[in-house]
Protein backbone atom coordinates (compact mmCIF):
# COMPACT_ATOMS: atom_id res chain seq x y z
CA UNK A 1 0.00 0.00 0.00
CA UNK A 2 1.09 4.03 -0.03
CA UNK A 3 0.52 5.41 3.00
CA UNK A 4 0.64 9.12 3.73
CA UNK A 5 1.45 10.33 7.49
CA UNK A 6 0.41 14.00 8.40
CA UNK A 7 1.83 14.76 11.65
CA UNK A 8 3.83 17.66 12.98
CA UNK A 9 5.41 15.50 15.55
CA UNK A 10 8.46 14.32 14.23
CA UNK A 11 8.89 11.76 16.79
CA UNK A 12 5.89 9.90 15.77
CA UNK A 13 5.70 10.46 12.36
CA UNK A 14 9.00 9.23 11.74
CA UNK A 15 8.45 5.87 14.07
CA UNK A 16 5.34 5.41 12.63
CA UNK A 17 6.92 5.53 8.81
CA UNK A 18 9.53 3.41 9.94
CA UNK A 19 6.57 0.49 10.80
CA UNK A 20 5.06 1.06 7.63
CA UNK A 21 7.94 0.40 5.86
CA UNK A 22 8.87 -2.61 7.54
CA UNK A 23 5.75 -3.84 6.41
CA UNK A 24 6.92 -3.66 2.89
CA UNK A 25 4.49 -0.78 1.93
CA UNK A 26 5.66 2.70 0.84
CA UNK A 27 5.40 5.34 2.98
CA UNK A 28 6.08 9.22 3.10
CA UNK A 29 5.56 12.22 5.48
CA UNK A 30 3.85 15.63 5.53
CA UNK A 31 4.46 17.41 8.69
CA UNK A 32 1.38 20.43 7.96
CA UNK A 33 -1.61 20.15 5.92
CA UNK A 34 -0.39 22.52 3.18
CA UNK A 35 2.51 19.87 2.34
CA UNK A 36 -0.35 16.71 2.89
CA UNK A 37 -2.64 18.66 0.45
CA UNK A 38 0.10 19.24 -2.48
CA UNK A 39 0.59 15.55 -1.86
CA UNK A 40 -3.15 14.47 -2.01
CA UNK A 41 -3.48 16.36 -4.82
CA UNK A 42 -0.30 14.86 -6.74
CA UNK A 43 -0.76 11.19 -5.51
CA UNK A 44 -3.57 8.77 -4.87
CA UNK A 45 -2.95 6.93 -1.21
CA UNK A 46 -4.13 3.78 -0.38
CA UNK A 47 -4.34 4.96 3.83
CA UNK A 48 -3.66 8.16 5.05
CA UNK A 49 -2.97 8.78 9.07
CA UNK A 50 -3.67 12.08 10.01
CA UNK A 51 -3.38 13.97 13.65
CA UNK A 52 -5.91 15.79 15.08
CA UNK A 53 -4.51 18.58 15.86
CA UNK A 54 -1.43 19.98 13.51
CA UNK A 55 0.09 22.71 15.26
CA UNK A 56 -2.92 25.15 15.11
CA UNK A 57 -5.10 23.85 12.43
CA UNK A 58 -7.70 21.25 13.48
CA UNK A 59 -7.34 17.86 11.70
CA UNK A 60 -11.25 16.73 11.63
CA UNK A 61 -11.52 20.19 9.56
CA UNK A 62 -8.93 18.67 7.17
CA UNK A 63 -10.10 14.96 7.45
CA UNK A 64 -13.57 16.42 5.99
CA UNK A 65 -11.48 18.53 3.43
CA UNK A 66 -10.59 15.06 2.34
CA UNK A 67 -13.31 13.14 2.28
CA UNK A 68 -15.40 15.72 0.37
CA UNK A 69 -12.63 15.31 -2.94
CA UNK A 70 -12.24 11.48 -2.37
CA UNK A 71 -15.10 9.93 -0.10
CA UNK A 72 -13.54 6.76 -0.99
CA UNK A 73 -9.67 7.56 0.85
CA UNK A 74 -8.95 5.89 3.47
CA UNK A 75 -7.83 7.59 6.94
CA UNK A 76 -7.32 7.08 10.22
CA UNK A 77 -7.01 9.72 12.60
CA UNK A 78 -4.52 9.89 15.51
CA UNK A 79 -7.09 11.84 18.37
CA UNK A 80 -5.43 14.51 20.62
CA UNK A 81 -7.16 13.02 23.36
CA UNK A 82 -8.08 9.83 24.75
CA UNK A 83 -11.66 10.67 24.11
CA UNK A 84 -14.89 8.65 22.75
CA UNK A 85 -16.42 12.02 21.67
CA UNK A 86 -13.39 12.88 19.38
CA UNK A 87 -13.66 9.38 18.24
CA UNK A 88 -17.40 9.17 17.10
CA UNK A 89 -17.38 12.38 15.56
CA UNK A 90 -14.29 11.25 13.58
CA UNK A 91 -16.09 7.66 12.24
CA UNK A 92 -19.34 10.57 11.69
CA UNK A 93 -17.16 12.48 9.52
CA UNK A 94 -15.91 8.94 7.50
CA UNK A 95 -12.75 8.47 8.96
CA UNK A 96 -11.72 4.94 8.82
CA UNK A 97 -10.36 3.97 12.34
CA UNK A 98 -8.59 5.94 15.11
CA UNK A 99 -5.12 4.90 16.78
CA UNK A 100 -5.20 6.28 20.45
CA UNK A 101 -2.24 7.77 21.74
CA UNK A 102 0.56 6.18 22.60
CA UNK A 103 0.21 3.36 20.08
CA UNK A 104 2.41 0.39 19.49
CA UNK A 105 4.20 -0.89 16.21
CA UNK A 106 1.38 -4.31 16.74
CA UNK A 107 -1.75 -1.32 16.67
CA UNK A 108 -0.46 0.26 13.75
CA UNK A 109 0.28 -3.43 11.48
CA UNK A 110 -3.23 -3.76 13.00
CA UNK A 111 -4.60 -1.11 10.82
CA UNK A 112 -2.64 -1.83 8.20
CA UNK A 113 -4.24 -5.58 7.88
CA UNK A 114 -7.32 -3.74 7.94
CA UNK A 115 -6.83 -1.06 5.38
CA UNK A 116 -5.49 -3.91 3.43
CA UNK A 117 -9.08 -6.26 3.88
CA UNK A 118 -10.96 -3.23 3.56
CA UNK A 119 -8.85 -1.86 0.05
CA UNK A 120 -9.39 -5.48 -1.00
CA UNK A 121 -13.52 -5.27 -0.67
CA UNK A 122 -13.64 -2.02 -2.36
CA UNK A 123 -11.08 -3.35 -5.35
CA UNK A 124 -13.30 -6.58 -5.49
CA UNK A 125 -16.71 -4.13 -6.13
CA UNK A 126 -14.89 -2.06 -8.70
CA UNK A 127 -14.04 -5.29 -10.36
CA UNK A 128 -17.47 -6.46 -10.29
CA UNK A 129 -18.74 -3.29 -11.43
CA UNK A 130 -16.27 -3.20 -14.42
CA UNK A 131 -17.35 -6.70 -15.33
CA UNK A 132 -20.97 -5.90 -15.09
CA UNK A 133 -20.34 -2.70 -17.45
CA UNK A 134 -18.13 -5.16 -19.65
CA UNK A 135 -20.96 -7.45 -19.48
CA UNK A 136 -23.60 -5.08 -20.99
CA UNK A 137 -21.37 -3.78 -23.46
CA UNK A 138 -20.59 -7.81 -24.71
CA UNK A 139 -24.24 -8.15 -25.07
CA UNK A 140 -24.98 -4.41 -26.60
CA UNK A 141 -22.49 -5.50 -29.94
CA UNK A 142 -22.69 -9.35 -28.62
CA UNK A 143 -20.29 -11.12 -30.07
CA UNK A 144 -20.82 -15.22 -31.59
CA UNK A 145 -20.10 -17.88 -29.03
CA UNK A 146 -16.62 -18.97 -27.99
CA UNK A 147 -16.23 -22.47 -29.41
CA UNK A 148 -13.99 -24.25 -27.40
CA UNK A 149 -14.72 -28.28 -28.86
CA UNK A 150 -12.35 -29.00 -31.63
CA UNK A 151 -11.70 -32.45 -33.00
CA UNK A 152 -7.93 -30.94 -34.19
CA UNK A 153 -5.73 -33.05 -32.54
CA UNK A 154 -2.86 -29.35 -32.33
CA UNK A 155 -5.86 -27.48 -30.93
CA UNK A 156 -7.22 -30.47 -28.83
CA UNK A 157 -3.84 -30.63 -27.27
CA UNK A 158 -3.63 -26.82 -26.88
CA UNK A 159 -7.01 -26.25 -25.17
CA UNK A 160 -5.56 -29.38 -22.91
CA UNK A 161 -2.16 -27.19 -22.31
CA UNK A 162 -4.32 -23.93 -21.21
CA UNK A 163 -7.34 -26.03 -19.17
CA UNK A 164 -4.29 -27.32 -17.70
CA UNK A 165 -2.01 -24.43 -17.23
CA UNK A 166 -4.79 -21.56 -16.11
CA UNK A 167 -4.86 -22.86 -12.39
CA UNK A 168 -0.83 -21.96 -12.09
CA UNK A 169 0.03 -18.59 -11.94
CA UNK A 170 3.05 -19.62 -14.55
CA UNK A 171 3.14 -16.70 -17.36
CA UNK A 172 1.71 -18.27 -20.63
CA UNK A 173 2.87 -17.20 -24.10
CA UNK A 174 0.05 -17.91 -26.57
CA UNK A 175 1.47 -17.78 -30.51
CA UNK A 176 -0.25 -17.88 -33.81
CA UNK A 177 -1.42 -15.76 -36.74
CA UNK A 178 -3.72 -13.14 -36.28
CA UNK A 179 -7.10 -13.76 -35.76
CA UNK A 180 -6.87 -17.20 -34.22
CA UNK A 181 -8.51 -15.95 -31.39
CA UNK A 182 -5.44 -15.03 -28.66
CA UNK A 183 -7.39 -12.99 -26.81
CA UNK A 184 -10.12 -15.08 -26.17
CA UNK A 185 -7.92 -17.68 -25.07
CA UNK A 186 -5.94 -15.17 -22.59
CA UNK A 187 -9.30 -14.50 -21.22
CA UNK A 188 -10.38 -17.91 -20.95
CA UNK A 189 -7.31 -18.62 -19.03
CA UNK A 190 -7.96 -15.35 -16.35
CA UNK A 191 -11.96 -16.80 -16.07
CA UNK A 192 -10.25 -20.29 -15.53
CA UNK A 193 -7.95 -19.32 -13.03
CA UNK A 194 -7.80 -18.41 -9.37
CA UNK A 195 -7.93 -14.50 -10.27
CA UNK A 196 -11.01 -15.08 -11.71
CA UNK A 197 -12.82 -12.42 -9.69
CA UNK A 198 -9.63 -10.13 -10.21
CA UNK A 199 -8.80 -7.50 -12.67
CA UNK A 200 -8.08 -8.52 -16.20
CA UNK A 201 -6.43 -5.91 -18.29
CA UNK A 202 -5.52 -6.01 -21.34
CA UNK A 203 -2.44 -3.84 -23.23
CA UNK A 204 -2.04 -3.73 -26.89
CA UNK A 205 1.78 -3.34 -27.05
CA UNK A 206 2.03 -1.88 -31.14
CA UNK A 207 -1.08 0.83 -30.60
CA UNK A 208 1.09 3.20 -29.29
CA UNK A 209 4.25 5.20 -29.26
CA UNK A 210 7.18 4.01 -26.90
CA UNK A 211 6.71 6.84 -24.60
CA UNK A 212 2.81 6.18 -24.42
CA UNK A 213 3.26 2.67 -24.07
CA UNK A 214 5.63 2.73 -21.10
CA UNK A 215 3.40 5.11 -19.63
CA UNK A 216 0.30 3.44 -20.02
CA UNK A 217 1.86 0.04 -18.57
CA UNK A 218 3.64 1.51 -15.43
CA UNK A 219 1.93 5.44 -15.06
CA UNK A 220 3.54 8.64 -14.77
CA UNK A 221 4.07 11.74 -12.76
CA UNK A 222 3.10 15.15 -13.20
CA UNK A 223 6.30 16.73 -15.77
CA UNK A 224 7.08 13.45 -16.58
CA UNK A 225 7.51 13.88 -20.79
CA UNK A 226 5.14 16.99 -22.50
CA UNK A 227 1.26 16.71 -21.96
CA UNK A 228 1.65 14.80 -18.77
CA UNK A 229 -0.32 17.21 -16.75
CA UNK A 230 -1.01 14.87 -13.68
CA UNK A 231 -0.03 11.81 -12.23
CA UNK A 232 -1.26 8.85 -13.68
CA UNK A 233 -1.35 4.91 -12.69
CA UNK A 234 -0.67 2.57 -15.03
CA UNK A 235 -2.70 -0.67 -16.59
CA UNK A 236 0.32 -2.58 -14.23
CA UNK A 237 -1.44 -1.55 -11.09
CA UNK A 238 -5.16 -1.63 -12.56
CA UNK A 239 -3.59 -4.88 -12.81
CA UNK A 240 -2.31 -5.85 -9.10
CA UNK A 241 -3.56 -8.93 -8.05
CA UNK A 242 -4.85 -9.86 -10.96
CA UNK A 243 -3.76 -10.72 -14.90
CA UNK A 244 -1.82 -8.56 -17.25
CA UNK A 245 -2.29 -9.49 -20.74
CA UNK A 246 0.03 -8.41 -23.31
CA UNK A 247 -1.02 -8.80 -26.63
CA UNK A 248 1.73 -8.81 -29.66
CA UNK A 249 4.33 -8.35 -27.18
CA UNK A 250 6.81 -9.12 -29.97
CA UNK A 251 6.50 -5.29 -30.47
CA UNK A 252 7.46 -4.47 -26.79
CA UNK A 253 10.42 -2.26 -27.24
CA UNK A 254 13.81 -3.01 -26.42
CA UNK A 255 13.85 -0.08 -23.98
CA UNK A 256 10.58 -0.99 -22.12
CA UNK A 257 11.87 -4.99 -21.57
CA UNK A 258 13.99 -4.42 -19.06
CA UNK A 259 11.16 -2.92 -17.32
CA UNK A 260 9.18 -5.33 -17.65
CA UNK A 261 11.78 -8.21 -16.79
CA UNK A 262 11.84 -6.36 -14.00
CA UNK A 263 8.14 -6.33 -12.77
CA UNK A 264 8.23 -10.13 -13.62
CA UNK A 265 11.32 -10.87 -11.25
CA UNK A 266 10.76 -9.07 -8.42
CA UNK A 267 7.40 -7.60 -8.18
CA UNK A 268 8.53 -4.31 -8.78
CA UNK A 269 8.03 -1.10 -11.11
CA UNK A 270 8.80 3.28 -11.26
CA UNK A 271 6.07 5.32 -12.95
CA UNK A 272 7.64 7.46 -15.58
CA UNK A 273 9.78 10.58 -14.34
CA UNK A 274 9.52 9.08 -10.99
CA UNK A 275 12.46 6.98 -8.86
CA UNK A 276 10.06 5.36 -6.10
CA UNK A 277 9.85 1.57 -6.82
CA UNK A 278 6.25 0.41 -6.39
CA UNK A 279 4.76 -2.77 -5.80
CA UNK A 280 2.28 -5.58 -8.12
CA UNK A 281 1.53 -8.49 -8.21
CA UNK A 282 0.72 -9.84 -11.65
CA UNK A 283 0.27 -13.15 -13.72
CA UNK A 284 1.24 -12.37 -17.06
CA UNK A 285 -0.38 -13.92 -19.98
CA UNK A 286 1.76 -12.35 -23.56
CA UNK A 287 0.46 -13.25 -27.33
CA UNK A 288 2.51 -13.11 -30.18
CA UNK A 289 2.20 -13.59 -33.88
CA UNK A 290 5.76 -13.68 -34.16
CA UNK A 291 8.82 -16.11 -33.93
CA UNK A 292 10.09 -14.79 -30.45
CA UNK A 293 13.06 -16.76 -31.13
CA UNK A 294 13.86 -15.43 -33.97
CA UNK A 295 13.50 -11.73 -32.86
CA UNK A 296 15.38 -13.03 -29.86
CA UNK A 297 18.01 -14.25 -32.07
CA UNK A 298 17.95 -10.83 -34.40
CA UNK A 299 18.89 -9.23 -30.94
CA UNK A 300 15.04 -7.51 -30.94
CA UNK A 301 13.59 -9.20 -28.11
CA UNK A 302 15.99 -10.13 -24.97
CA UNK A 303 16.48 -13.42 -24.10
CA UNK A 304 15.75 -13.62 -20.58
CA UNK A 305 12.50 -11.79 -20.91
CA UNK A 306 11.64 -14.56 -23.10
CA UNK A 307 12.32 -17.34 -21.01
CA UNK A 308 10.62 -15.39 -18.28
CA UNK A 309 7.40 -15.12 -20.36
CA UNK A 310 7.90 -18.63 -22.13
CA UNK A 311 7.16 -20.70 -18.84
CA UNK A 312 4.21 -22.49 -20.65
CA UNK A 313 3.51 -21.73 -24.66
CA UNK A 314 0.50 -22.53 -26.26
CA UNK A 315 -0.02 -22.62 -29.80
CA UNK A 316 -3.06 -21.38 -31.54
CA UNK A 317 -3.10 -23.57 -35.49
CA UNK A 318 -4.22 -20.92 -38.14
CA UNK A 319 -7.70 -21.68 -39.26
CA UNK A 320 -6.60 -23.57 -42.21
CA UNK A 321 -4.90 -26.56 -40.35
CA UNK A 322 -7.99 -26.84 -38.18
CA UNK A 323 -10.19 -28.30 -41.78
CA UNK A 324 -12.62 -30.59 -39.12
CA UNK A 325 -13.44 -27.51 -37.12
CA UNK A 326 -14.06 -24.89 -40.03
CA UNK A 327 -16.97 -25.51 -40.83
CA UNK A 328 -18.44 -25.73 -36.99
CA UNK A 329 -17.33 -22.24 -36.65
CA UNK A 330 -19.36 -21.31 -40.30
CA UNK A 331 -22.29 -22.30 -38.76
CA UNK A 332 -22.18 -20.83 -35.30
CA UNK A 333 -21.51 -17.42 -37.16
CA UNK A 334 -24.47 -18.16 -39.56
CA UNK A 335 -26.19 -19.00 -36.39
CA UNK A 336 -25.57 -15.93 -34.24
CA UNK A 337 -25.94 -13.31 -37.43
CA UNK A 338 -28.96 -14.19 -38.80
CA UNK A 339 -30.65 -13.83 -35.26
CA UNK A 340 -28.67 -10.63 -34.61
CA UNK A 341 -29.78 -9.37 -38.26
CA UNK A 342 -33.03 -11.01 -37.69
CA UNK A 343 -32.77 -12.62 -41.20
CA UNK A 344 -33.98 -16.07 -41.84
CA UNK A 345 -30.87 -16.57 -43.14
CA UNK A 346 -30.15 -20.41 -41.83
CA UNK A 347 -27.75 -22.28 -44.33
CA UNK A 348 -25.38 -22.22 -47.14
CA UNK A 349 -25.51 -23.24 -50.58
CA UNK A 350 -23.59 -26.19 -51.74
CA UNK A 351 -20.99 -23.72 -53.84
CA UNK A 352 -20.98 -21.97 -50.29
CA UNK A 353 -19.30 -24.63 -48.49
CA UNK A 354 -17.37 -25.58 -51.27
CA UNK A 355 -15.62 -22.16 -51.07
CA UNK A 356 -15.77 -21.75 -47.19
CA UNK A 357 -13.76 -25.49 -47.07
CA UNK A 358 -11.42 -24.37 -50.24
CA UNK A 359 -10.67 -20.39 -48.95
CA UNK A 360 -7.35 -20.59 -46.87
CA UNK A 361 -8.59 -17.73 -44.49
CA UNK A 362 -5.34 -15.84 -44.10
CA UNK A 363 -6.94 -13.38 -41.43
CA UNK A 364 -7.66 -16.80 -39.61
CA UNK A 365 -11.18 -16.63 -37.68
CA UNK A 366 -11.86 -13.24 -37.55
CA UNK A 367 -11.91 -12.76 -41.42
CA UNK A 368 -14.55 -16.34 -41.08
CA UNK A 369 -16.72 -13.88 -38.70
CA UNK A 370 -17.00 -10.99 -40.52
CA UNK A 371 -17.39 -12.84 -43.97
CA UNK A 372 -20.43 -14.20 -42.26
CA UNK A 373 -20.93 -11.48 -40.81
CA UNK A 374 -21.46 -9.56 -44.32
CA UNK A 375 -22.76 -12.51 -45.94
CA UNK A 376 -25.57 -12.58 -43.64
CA UNK A 377 -26.87 -9.39 -44.17
CA UNK A 378 -26.62 -9.45 -47.92
CA UNK A 379 -27.38 -12.29 -48.90
CA UNK A 380 -30.16 -12.03 -51.17
CA UNK A 381 -32.36 -15.22 -49.86
CA UNK A 382 -32.46 -17.65 -47.48
CA UNK A 383 -29.30 -19.02 -48.40
CA UNK A 384 -25.59 -17.81 -48.22
CA UNK A 385 -24.42 -18.42 -51.65
CA UNK A 386 -20.75 -18.63 -52.69
CA UNK A 387 -20.52 -14.97 -54.27
CA UNK A 388 -21.78 -13.52 -50.85
CA UNK A 389 -18.43 -15.45 -49.65
CA UNK A 390 -14.99 -13.95 -50.21
CA UNK A 391 -12.70 -15.11 -53.21
CA UNK A 392 -9.40 -16.92 -52.74
CA UNK A 393 -8.12 -13.17 -54.64
CA UNK A 394 -9.64 -11.67 -51.16
CA UNK A 395 -6.44 -12.76 -49.15
CA UNK A 396 -4.43 -10.64 -50.46
CA UNK A 397 -5.90 -7.45 -48.47
CA UNK A 398 -4.87 -9.42 -45.22
CA UNK A 399 -1.00 -9.02 -45.87
CA UNK A 400 -0.84 -12.93 -45.77
CA UNK A 401 -0.16 -15.11 -48.78
CA UNK A 402 -3.20 -16.46 -50.88
CA UNK A 403 -3.25 -19.90 -50.88
CA UNK A 404 -0.77 -20.20 -48.33
CA UNK A 405 -0.57 -24.53 -47.46
CA UNK A 406 0.31 -25.60 -44.47
CA UNK A 407 2.03 -28.84 -43.33
CA UNK A 408 -0.19 -31.13 -41.28
CA UNK A 409 -3.18 -29.53 -43.00
CA UNK A 410 -5.38 -31.46 -45.26
CA UNK A 411 -3.53 -31.16 -48.63
CA UNK A 412 -1.89 -33.62 -50.86
CA UNK A 413 1.63 -33.69 -51.22
CA UNK A 414 1.64 -32.21 -55.26
CA UNK A 415 -0.15 -29.16 -53.77
CA UNK A 416 2.32 -28.92 -51.21
CA UNK A 417 5.16 -29.22 -53.46
CA UNK A 418 3.48 -26.08 -55.41
CA UNK A 419 3.07 -23.86 -52.97
CA UNK A 420 6.88 -24.84 -51.64
CA UNK A 421 8.43 -24.38 -54.95
CA UNK A 422 6.28 -21.16 -55.90
CA UNK A 423 7.36 -19.59 -52.56
CA UNK A 424 10.94 -20.61 -53.04
CA UNK A 425 10.65 -18.90 -56.51
CA UNK A 426 8.76 -16.00 -55.78
CA UNK A 427 11.83 -15.07 -53.04
CA UNK A 428 14.73 -15.39 -54.86
CA UNK A 429 16.49 -13.32 -57.39
CA UNK A 430 16.45 -16.26 -59.99
CA UNK A 431 16.26 -19.80 -60.90
CA UNK A 432 19.75 -20.95 -59.64
CA UNK A 433 19.46 -19.83 -56.32
CA UNK A 434 16.07 -21.51 -56.48
CA UNK A 435 17.11 -24.58 -57.77
CA UNK A 436 20.19 -24.68 -55.26
CA UNK A 437 17.93 -23.95 -52.20
CA UNK A 438 15.01 -26.91 -53.28
CA UNK A 439 18.06 -29.04 -53.78
CA UNK A 440 17.17 -29.78 -57.20
CA UNK A 441 18.94 -29.22 -60.48
CA UNK A 442 17.56 -26.07 -62.57
CA UNK A 443 16.26 -28.74 -65.67
CA UNK A 444 13.89 -30.42 -63.03
CA UNK A 445 13.00 -26.90 -61.51
CA UNK A 446 12.00 -26.19 -65.01
CA UNK A 447 9.81 -29.45 -65.70
CA UNK A 448 8.14 -29.00 -61.80
CA UNK A 449 7.30 -25.20 -62.74
CA UNK A 450 5.58 -26.42 -65.94
CA UNK A 451 3.87 -29.35 -64.40
CA UNK A 452 2.15 -26.56 -61.98
CA UNK A 453 1.58 -24.38 -64.19
CA UNK A 454 4.10 -21.65 -62.27
CA UNK A 455 5.54 -19.69 -65.25
CA UNK B 1 -6.34 30.49 43.91
CA UNK B 2 -4.45 32.21 41.31
CA UNK B 3 -1.94 29.78 41.23
CA UNK B 4 -4.45 26.94 41.12
CA UNK B 5 -6.43 28.84 38.11
CA UNK B 6 -3.37 28.88 36.04
CA UNK B 7 -1.84 25.28 36.53
CA UNK B 8 -2.63 23.34 33.33
CA UNK B 9 -5.19 20.68 33.50
CA UNK B 10 -4.49 17.12 33.67
CA UNK B 11 -6.08 16.04 30.29
CA UNK B 12 -4.11 18.73 28.79
CA UNK B 13 -0.96 17.55 30.63
CA UNK B 14 -2.05 13.95 29.36
CA UNK B 15 -1.53 15.19 25.57
CA UNK B 16 1.41 17.18 25.81
CA UNK B 17 3.37 14.00 27.47
CA UNK B 18 1.31 11.14 25.19
CA UNK B 19 2.48 12.78 21.82
CA UNK B 20 6.47 12.23 23.07
CA UNK B 21 5.89 9.19 24.79
CA UNK B 22 4.21 7.72 21.59
CA UNK B 23 7.45 8.63 19.82
CA UNK B 24 9.25 6.90 22.55
CA UNK B 25 7.19 4.10 22.78
CA UNK B 26 7.34 2.93 19.25
CA UNK B 27 11.24 3.27 18.97
CA UNK B 28 11.58 1.37 21.70
CA UNK B 29 9.31 -1.36 20.44
CA UNK B 30 10.43 -1.73 17.03
CA UNK B 31 14.14 -1.45 18.08
CA UNK B 32 12.96 -4.63 20.67
CA UNK B 33 11.41 -6.18 17.78
CA UNK B 34 14.81 -5.35 15.39
CA UNK B 35 13.33 -3.83 12.78
CA UNK B 36 15.83 -1.60 12.34
CA UNK B 37 18.75 -3.89 12.67
CA UNK B 38 19.95 -6.72 15.34
CA UNK B 39 20.89 -5.70 18.69
CA UNK B 40 23.64 -7.16 20.93
CA UNK B 41 22.83 -9.11 24.09
CA UNK B 42 23.63 -5.57 26.43
CA UNK B 43 21.81 -3.47 24.04
CA UNK B 44 18.74 -5.51 24.06
CA UNK B 45 18.34 -5.55 27.54
CA UNK B 46 19.02 -2.16 28.43
CA UNK B 47 15.91 -1.31 25.66
CA UNK B 48 13.69 -4.04 27.63
CA UNK B 49 14.62 -2.14 30.53
CA UNK B 50 13.72 1.12 28.82
CA UNK B 51 10.57 -0.62 27.76
CA UNK B 52 9.35 -1.31 30.99
CA UNK B 53 9.80 2.00 32.66
CA UNK B 54 8.26 3.50 28.97
CA UNK B 55 5.51 0.91 30.07
CA UNK B 56 4.79 1.99 33.67
CA UNK B 57 5.33 5.54 32.20
CA UNK B 58 2.05 5.16 30.09
CA UNK B 59 0.52 3.34 32.82
CA UNK B 60 0.39 5.79 35.28
CA UNK B 61 -0.48 8.57 33.26
CA UNK B 62 -3.49 6.67 32.25
CA UNK B 63 -4.28 6.05 35.86
CA UNK B 64 -3.60 10.07 36.20
CA UNK B 65 -6.19 11.14 33.42
CA UNK B 66 -8.57 8.66 34.74
CA UNK B 67 -8.55 9.55 38.26
CA UNK B 68 -9.10 13.31 37.22
CA UNK B 69 -12.22 12.73 34.91
CA UNK B 70 -13.89 10.74 38.16
CA UNK B 71 -12.59 13.68 40.31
Amino acid sequence: MDILIIDDDPGISSTTRLAVEAEDHYAETADSTEAARRRIREEKWDLIFLDVRLGDENGLEFLKEILEKTPEQLVVIFPAFSSVEIAIKATQAGAFDYLEKPFTPDRVRGILLKAKKALSTNRELSTLKNTVTELKTQVDRSGPPTRFESEDPTMIATLDTIFRAAASPASILILGESGTGKSVIARTIHENSKLADKPFVTVSCPSLSKELLESELFGHVRGAFTGAVKDQWGKVHAADGGTLFLDEIGELPLSIQPKLLRLLQEREYERLGENKPRKANVRIIAATNRDLKASVAAGEFREDLFYRINVISVEMPPLRARTKDLMGFAHDYLDHFSKQVGREVKVFSAKALDRIRTHQWPGNLRELRNSIERATILARGKEIEDTDLPSGGDAAQTGTPAGYVVPGSDVTLEELEREHIKLIVDRVKNLQDAAILLGIDKATLYRKRKKFDLN
Amino acid sequence: MDSEQNAPRPISVSHELKSPLTGIQMTLHLLMEEKIGPLNEKQAMMVKQAKLDCDRLVEAISRYVSNDKRG
